[in-house]
Parts: C-alpha cells; structure tokens; sequence
C-alpha cells in the first residue's frame, strides 16, 4: 500500500555535491577522533573509499577487518577531499 | 574510453567502449550503421519501412524479417506486463494528436487536431503472432507505433554486441543499456537530467549493468487551440495522458522493461505509478511531478550516490555502497 511515508519526497533542486565547509569539519572530526582513538575504523570499503585511501599515509596497520592507523591529519584532509562526485559519462532524460 | 556520439531515430545516441583495443574501436565505429538498419525497419515516418508495410496490410498475414518481430515480441511482451497501458497500437491516435510526422517537422503550434472524434485505442491482444514463419496479422483498423519500446531495444542491442569486446554503454536519446560494470570495476555514473532546467541534473546514479529509461512531457509536446498536448497515449482514453507526473525515471534489468515502467509510471500518476514500480522487485524509479516535486521508490537509494559520511564512527564507518 503506498503512503508518502513510505516514499522518498522533496522538491526539484540541483545536486551540487560537497564544497567548502564540510571537508574542514570533516578533517576536524578525524583530527579529534584519531588523537582519542589512534585508529580509524572503515567499513564496507568502495572505490571512492580505496582512493582515499592512496592519498593517506598509514605507518601501522592492524589486522582487523576494514581497520587501518593513520600517522598524518593533512594526509586525511587531502583524502576526504579526493572522494568527490564522479562526472557522470551519460544523462537519462525524455527523448531528444 | 571510447566515444562516439550521432544523431538516428531523432536522437542524439552516445556510445561509450571502455577499451582502447582497435577491434573494439572498428566495432564502435558500425554503431550508426546498425541504428540506421533498425531504424530503416522499425520507423513509421519511412515509407520503405517493415513497419510501415505491415501497417498497410489490411488484416492480411505479412511475413516479418527478425527485427521487426523480436520488436513486436517485445512490444507484445511489454502490453502484457503494464495491463495494456503501454501498447504498441496507438498510431492512429498519434496521429489524431498530431504527431504524424517526425517530431523535427511537427507544427509545435497546431491548431487543427480534432480531439471529439478520438477513437478508443484498439485491444493489442488481438494482433496475431506465428513464431514458426515470424508471421504477424494485425486486425483490420489497427496501426502499430513502436516508438515506446524501439529506441530501449536498440540500446540493448549495440550494448550487447558492443560487450562482446568491453564494457560498453549506450545511449539512445537518454534510454540507456549497460553490458558490464566499467573495466576498472567501477559503476558507470548516470546524470538524471532535471526536466524544469536544462543542463541542470536531478540526481547521479552508479550503475553496474541493466538499463535506465527516462518517458516524459516536458519535451516532445505541441499545442491545440491553447492547451499544451504531448506524446504518450493513455489507452484507456485514447488521449496523451493526464496526469501530475512530468518525468519519470526507472532503472531495470533491461532497458527495454525500463522504458516500459517509465510510460507506464507517467500515464498512472505519482500515486499509483509509484505503488506499481514498488510492486516489482526488479524496478526502482523516480518521478519528477509537474508542481516540482520529485518522489522515489525505496530501491532507488542502492543507485544514488551519495558522498560519504562526514563524521566517522570510531567503530564503524558506511561509506555507503554507492561509492
């Protein structure tokens, strides 16, 4: 039985992807996170994640499933800023 | 990544080969060639056309080559899944509506279509099918258009004879086929346009395979003495349906099923198109409605990508499986 509750609803607005603040929160809350906990913890790891990754330079890694140790917080702030949105290769519209 | 872009059945078509082999570059290159036979076959603005003998043949079996009857299969197929709502013998009140040439010589500002004398539009399952001597009779009266299903069904073609040799996509006028997943194992990125803003994009969608189809009125319309009218023919009616949604995308196995859910989503309205793409599994869809709204089913959140959460758990972070 359909509800609106059940659907996903909001009005037409571009999708502009992540700019601007939030990749200086995001090395802010990583920068709190790894001086408390000395480990950052990944889970269901995807391409974008893998990237990221690249640019991270990790001096110890532990053995545990999607876990790894991060020695530099510059290296995070360049991560979380090279996962960004793919450029799409094709656009789905109305015949034209 | 190979590229090729051209124009066939009043298109724009995209044809994507992820390969830098020269074979595979030789066969991207036959891509026009193989839309300009089908569309040679299939289009009911071509006077030689398959089709358009078939249209003409008064009730009289006709002897089909093997595109036009995989077609009409399909056709028949998809009247079959949608409850008649997406039928392929609607020709006639097409044309009524005025869409009787091809939509670049259409009179957008007509003035002359007579819409009190619409015929009901006839039942499909009285075209006759013989699989034996791919035979078809269609009953006296009754005029097939195969626009809803062809340019799905050609897309799928050229991504499967494309995927022999890479991963390929296809684009056929924003009906999209998908061979494989990229061959860097990555989703291949579709823009969901916006139909209120040109170049604007609604949504990005990571697929791996399968088809996504797009059926709207925000294009292909015309107007009648003042009223905006435009190309999809509610059967039940026999009119272009009335309805508050302005696009509708889906995504499917098969393009052709997309292109399919997406007319039917569009003629059913918000409410009950979105009811019928959350009945089945297989689909998942968005629709944009006409006051800008835009709704989608639950299933829809496995193709969306989204950025990546900005605050990690110390225990668990998602990154999403989008990404």
């Amino acid at each position: 039985m359909y509800s609106q509750s059940d659907s996903k609803i909001r009005t037409a607005r571009p999708n502009k992807g992540g700019a601007g603040i939030k990749p200086l929160i995001m090395a802010a809350s990583l920068a709190m996170t790894i001086g408390g906990w000395g480990i950052l913890a990944v889970g269901q790891a995807g391409n974008a994640l893998a990237a990221g990754q690249q640019a991270l330079s990790a001096t110890n890694s532990t053995s545990q499933n999607n876990t790894r140790s991060v020695s530099s917080t510059s290296s995070l702030s360049q991560s979380t800023a090279s996962i960004s949105r793919p450029n799409a290769v094709a656009r789905t519209r109305s015949s034209r | 990544m190979q590229r090729l872009d051209f124009r066939a059945m009043g298109c724009q078509m995209l044809a994507l080969l992820d390969s830098g082999d020269a074979e595979a570059s030789e066969t991207l290159s036959q891509v026009p060639v193989w839309f300009e036979e089908w569309e040679a076959t299939l289009s009911r603005f071509r006077e030689s056309s398959e089709l358009t003998a078939l249209n003409r043949s008064n009730g009289k079996w006709v002897c089909v080559g093997d595109t036009l009857w995989q077609v009409i299969r399909e056709a028949l197929h998809a009247a079959g899944d949608s409850h008649g709502l997406v039928t392929p013998a609607v020709l006639d009140q097409l044309e009524r509506a005025g869409y009787d040439r091809t939509f670049e010589l259409l009179d957008r500002s007509m003035q002359s279509t007579d819409w009190t004398s619409n015929r009901s539009v006839p039942d499909w399952r009285a075209i006759e099918t013989d699989a034996s001597e791919h035979r078809v009779r269609l009953p006296e009266g009754m005029h097939l258009d195969l626009g809803g299903i062809a340019k799905g069904w050609a897309a799928q073609q050229a991504a499967q004879r494309l995927g022999l040799f890479a991963p390929a996509l296809v684009d056929a006028g924003g009906d999209i086929a998908i061979s494989a997943t990229r061959a860097n194992g990555e989703r291949w990125a579709i823009a969901v346009a916006d139909p209120f803003r040109a170049e604007a994009d609604l949504e990005l969608l990571m697929m791996a395979e399968g088809g996504v189809a797009t059926s709207g009125r925000d294009y292909r319309r015309w107007q009648h003495n003042g009223k905006w009218q435009h190309h999809i023919i509610d059967p039940r009616t026999g009119s272009p349906a009335v309805t508050d949604v302005l696009s509708a995308t889906i995504l499917a196995p098969m393009t052709t099923a997309a292109e399919v859910a997406a007319k039917a989503a569009l003629i059913l309205g918000s409410r009950e198109g979105l009811e019928w793409v959350e009945r089945r599994d297989e689909l998942a869809g968005l629709l944009v409605l006409e006051d800008g709204r835009i709704v989608h089913s639950r299933r829809l959140e496995d193709y969306l990508w989204r950025e990546p959460s900005a605050l990690p758990d110390p225990m668990l972070v998602s990154w999403g499986r989008n990404v």
